[in-house]
């Protein structure tokens, strides 16, 4: 033991420098407790670096969606904003959604196919809207279809929910599959489990029509 | 309680004053100017409280009495009193300009459809107000709270059907607008419950039903099949505009 501390106890042969100043330095066995924090601590900084670089990931990935959304947005609007609202329609999306997704009323939908021209703001939202289907299509199929329906069987939330509260990116995750449903709620609904927890739920009945029941009730 | 309540007034409505869509079929949250109730109001506004399923009695006819509840103008209450109070009302606020109006669900009554169909249609309630309507309603006379969702799941084939009859119904007014005089019409045969008044050559070989064309769509509420509709009514519309002998007869 003339170059090493040993501690009683030790099982190891796990060791470490000691620094005792300079010039002088001894190495120390370390414990399995010591290894074991040390292990955790490197696993924890691995950890760490993982998600920073994770999240640098998706950092880059959200702002080349963000690129490629607003370039493809900037060639849509120069085209006529009926005929883009119709394409969107083309899609099957209700009037309601569309609506809701652009941001006006159902009606201002209705003024703008008579005829009325839509404001700057409104153009560029129908452009942007019918953009953001082009880009998922390549992930999803029938982008409308799919929008519509909720993400998880846990919550009536769906893509047109996310996209109407201006989360695009996280829509677009959810499109492409890098985020699971559980992770986008606990995103934009924190709560989300107690806020639409239900003893209720809906069935059809005899007439084929839905009802609602108290849930495990035949 | 926790009951749903608005963010803001715009979020109760579809559409107001003369925003409102004639060809918009009648529809529960439907609140017109002046139609007198049987046991609760000789005048007054109303909205419609019944379920469509309930008043529309096949063929797109309508029964000869729906159910309504009487509405009124109130002292202002702040959007959240609505949580937890105030059970046998529904908050219209900025109704019919600024300030405060409710549906009052205990002066409700039946209301003849020629009286709804004589007044005004002031205004049609959002499908998230349609929702808090039958929650308010529901709770009012049982005391369960159910969550609005879930309204929304079991309700969601009504709204996709009245989006589609609106929608089919724009598209043939407007092909019949574009009808030169003398050009043949076919009659309407299947929307009487859509409040336009006008002449709609609706169908082709008078033989189409609305019902058969939406029907999968009903069922679904797929996109798929709302396509299927809306491409249905522009195959009438141009061959209405084209003249075709499907789209002739009447």
């Amino acid at each position: 033991m003339d170059d090493a501390l040993r501690f009683p106890g030790s099982s190891t042969n796990a060791s470490a420098d000691v620094q005792l100043g300079p010039g002088l330095q001894l190495t120390k066995t370390m414990t399995i407790e010591e290894r074991a924090r040390d292990l955790t601590e490197l696993a924890g900084s691995l950890r760490n670096r993982t998600a920073i670089t994770t999240e640098d990931i998706a950092d880059v990935h959200h702002r080349s969606f963000r690129l490629q959304l607003d370039t493809h947005t900037a060639e849509l609007v120069k085209r006529d904003p009926v005929q883009l609202l119709d394409e969107v329609a083309g899609l099957g999306f209700a009037w309601r959604d569309i609506a809701r997704m652009i941001g006006v009323s159902v009606p201002a939908l209705r003024r703008w196919r008579l005829g009325e021209k839509p404001s700057g703001d409104n153009r560029r939202a129908i452009a942007r809207l019918l953009a953001f289907t082009h880009i998922i299509t390549d992930q999803v199929f029938e982008p409308a279809s799919w929008m519509e329906v909720p993400i998880t069987g846990d919550a009536p939330t769906t893509a047109i929910d996310l996209y109407a509260a201006g989360h695009l990116d996280v829509a677009f995750d959810l499109a492409t599959g890098n985020c699971t449903p559980e992770a986008v709620l606990d995103i934009v609904e924190p709560g989300w489990r107690d806020q639409h927890r239900s003893d209720w739920e809906v069935a059809t009945a005899e007439d084929g029509q839905p009802y609602i029941k108290p849930k495990n009730v035949r | 309680l926790n009951l749903e309540t608005y963010s803001e007034p715009d979020d109760l409505y579809r559409a107001r004053a003369d925003e409102v869509n004639p060809n918009r079929p009648l529809f529960t949250g439907d609140i017109f100017d002046d139609v007198p109730i049987p046991g609760a109001q000789e005048h007054g506004m109303a909205l419609v409280l019944a379920h469509p399923c309930s008043f529309r009695i096949g063929a797109g006819r309508l029964a000869d009495r729906v159910l309504v509840a009487a509405v009124r103008e109130i002292s202002k209450q702040g959007r959240k009193a609505w949580t937890r109070g105030l059970l046998d009302r529904m908050p219209l606020p900025d109704l019919a300009g600024t300030g405060m109006w409710a549906a009052f669900l205990e002066e409700t009554g039946r209301a003849y459809v020629e009286h709804l169909l004589d007044a005004c249609r002031l205004a049609c309630l959002s499908e998230s107000a349609v929702n808090m309507l039958q929650q308010r309603l529901t709770c009012h006379l049982t005391r369960v709270e159910v969550p609005t969702h879930q309204f929304s799941q079991a309700f969601s084939h009504t709204y996709e059907e009245a989006d589609l009859l609106e929608d089919w119904t724009d598209m043939l007014t407007e092909a019949d607008e574009r009808l030169q005089p003398g050009e043949p019409w076919l009659p309407w045969v299947d929307v009487p419950h859509v409040l336009y008044r006008g002449t709609i050559p609706l169908t082709c070989s008078g033989a189409i039903s609305l019902r058969v064309k939406i029907g999968p769509c009903l069922q679904t509420g797929n996109s798929g099949a709302r396509l299927g509709a809306r491409h249905a009514a522009a195959d009438i519309g141009i061959a209405m505009m084209l003249g075709l002998p499907g789209a002739a007869g009447a």
